[in-house]
């Protein structure tokens, strides 16, 4: 607490405790109160005991469902990508990094030596006016889908997202695309599905759709063909 | 609501690291800890990345609690409106949101009416009941200051008086206050 305010502001230092429990102590003054704080148990209680008053300020705000991404998002960051979703109920497939690609690499190579596999897919993905392109091309023998743009990106503070849109039923978030190239990992129950599969890129808030379903038109989209 | 002993219980067993009661922390208290995000901001974005942020310093900090100084709401609502106030101000500063005291603002600040004080808990009806005794506009910068981070320069400049007589009204006012809640 800074002596010289104190001698010329009326309150003293318990007013300063409601000032600091408030906000409205002068950024200049914190630093002085919070020293003088960490030796003061009786400036303690005091601020406490503000603390506990003015937070009833925000008793009669009503509360507010937060959408369930905001606790995969935390959850993410908190417990690990492991956790991230039930990967199987969810159908989120995990994004494999730098590493994880070497190694499908060589399982390519090493799965086509061994025994024929079904063709590989691809797909350019291009937006309405040509602004924003991408290739995908799924290996069967790997069930990897490799996501790679190749013209434009999202606007500002937004994210790109990958989805697959069945024939019939709701699309299926295939991945966020956050940097330009995405391994994706397809679930077999549906990497036998992709021969003439649609796809599709939609513009999302930070942590991709709120409502499972891509938003406004789609950025770009293309059918995945035998190559 | 969740009563005080099972917040307080849960948030040690998070500061143990256990996954079960941070998810049952997080549904006791999320939607208390983002509706008063949502208000301070008013933009959903803005107000779930308060909520992620103080989720997470939950998960790493929950030992930090002490129960002896605060009840365990308290600490998180604190925790979050000063999270709130700290990115409002930051989007101030940046010019992407407007200044603290627009007409929407004064419209949410009104208080509470008299017949809401008796549905109150014990120490929002002492702090209304006794903000009652203030002048009506400085008990309103009371709450201007807490919920929307108002300062000392931007309640005289919206009082029209000088800050020093301004600052030197309200800390006789918590002093005040102070003794109308300890009687």
């Amino acid at each position: 607490m800074n002596a010289r305010l104190d001698t010329e502001l009326p309150g003293g230092a318990e007013a300063g405790a409601a000032e600091y429990s408030l906000g409205l102590m002068p950024k200049a003054e914190i630093a002085a109160f919070e020293a003088q704080l960490a030796v003061d148990t009786d400036l303690q209680q005091d601020v406490a005991a503000w603390t506990e008053y003015f937070a009833s300020f925000t008793d009669m705000i009503p509360a507010e469902t937060p959408p369930p991404q905001v606790l995969r998002r935390i959850e993410g960051q908190v417990f690990g990508a492991e956790e991230r979703r039930p990967v199987w109920r969810q159908v989120l497939p995990y994004l494999v990094g730098a590493l994880a690609g070497a190694v499908i690499v060589w399982a390519v190579l090493t799965s086509g030596l061994l025994e024929p596999q079904a063709p590989a897919l691809g797909a350019d993905l291009m937006g309405p006016e040509g602004e924003l392109a991408l290739s995908a091309r799924f290996a069967p023998a790997t069930g990897v889908l490799t996501v790679t743009l190749q013209q434009g990106g999202a606007g500002d503070g937004r994210v790109l997202e990958l989805w697959l849109l069945p024939e019939a039923g709701a699309p299926v978030s295939l991945a966020l695309l956050r940097s330009p190239e995405m391994l994706v990992a397809i679930p077999p129950a549906i990497a036998s599905d992709l021969d003439g599969a649609r796809l599709v890129v939609s513009e999302e808030q930070p942590g991709g759709s709120p409502d499972g379903r891509p938003s406004g038109d789609p950025r770009a989209e293309g059918v995945l063909a035998a190559q | 609501m969740t009563s005080r002993d099972e917040i307080e219980t849960l948030l040690g067993q998070v500061a143990g690291g256990d996954r079960g009661a941070f998810r049952r922390l997080y549904a006791a208290m999320a939607p208390r800890l983002y509706g008063l995000a949502l208000r301070i901001l008013r933009d959903e974005m803005l107000a779930q990345d308060i909520l992620e942020q103080v989720f997470l310093g939950v998960w790493k900090d929950a030992g930090q609690y002490r129960g002896a100084l605060a009840a365990p709401e308290t600490w998180l609502v604190t925790i979050t409106r000063d999270a709130a106030i700290a990115r409002l101000g930051a989007e101030r500063a940046a010019g992407r949101i407007a200044g603290p005291l627009d007409i929407t603002e004064r419209l949410y600040a009104t208080r509470p009416d008299i017949e809401d004080l008796a549905g109150m808990r014990e120490e929002a009806r002492a702090l209304e009941t006794c903000l009652r005794k203030l002048p009506r506009a400085r008990a309103d910068m009371l709450r201007h200051a807490y919920l929307y981070g108002a300062t000392y320069d931007d309640l005289s400049k919206s009082a029209g008086t000088s800050k020093n007589a301004l600052r030197a009204a309200v800390r006789t006012d918590l002093v005040q206050l102070r003794e109308c809640l300890s009687r």
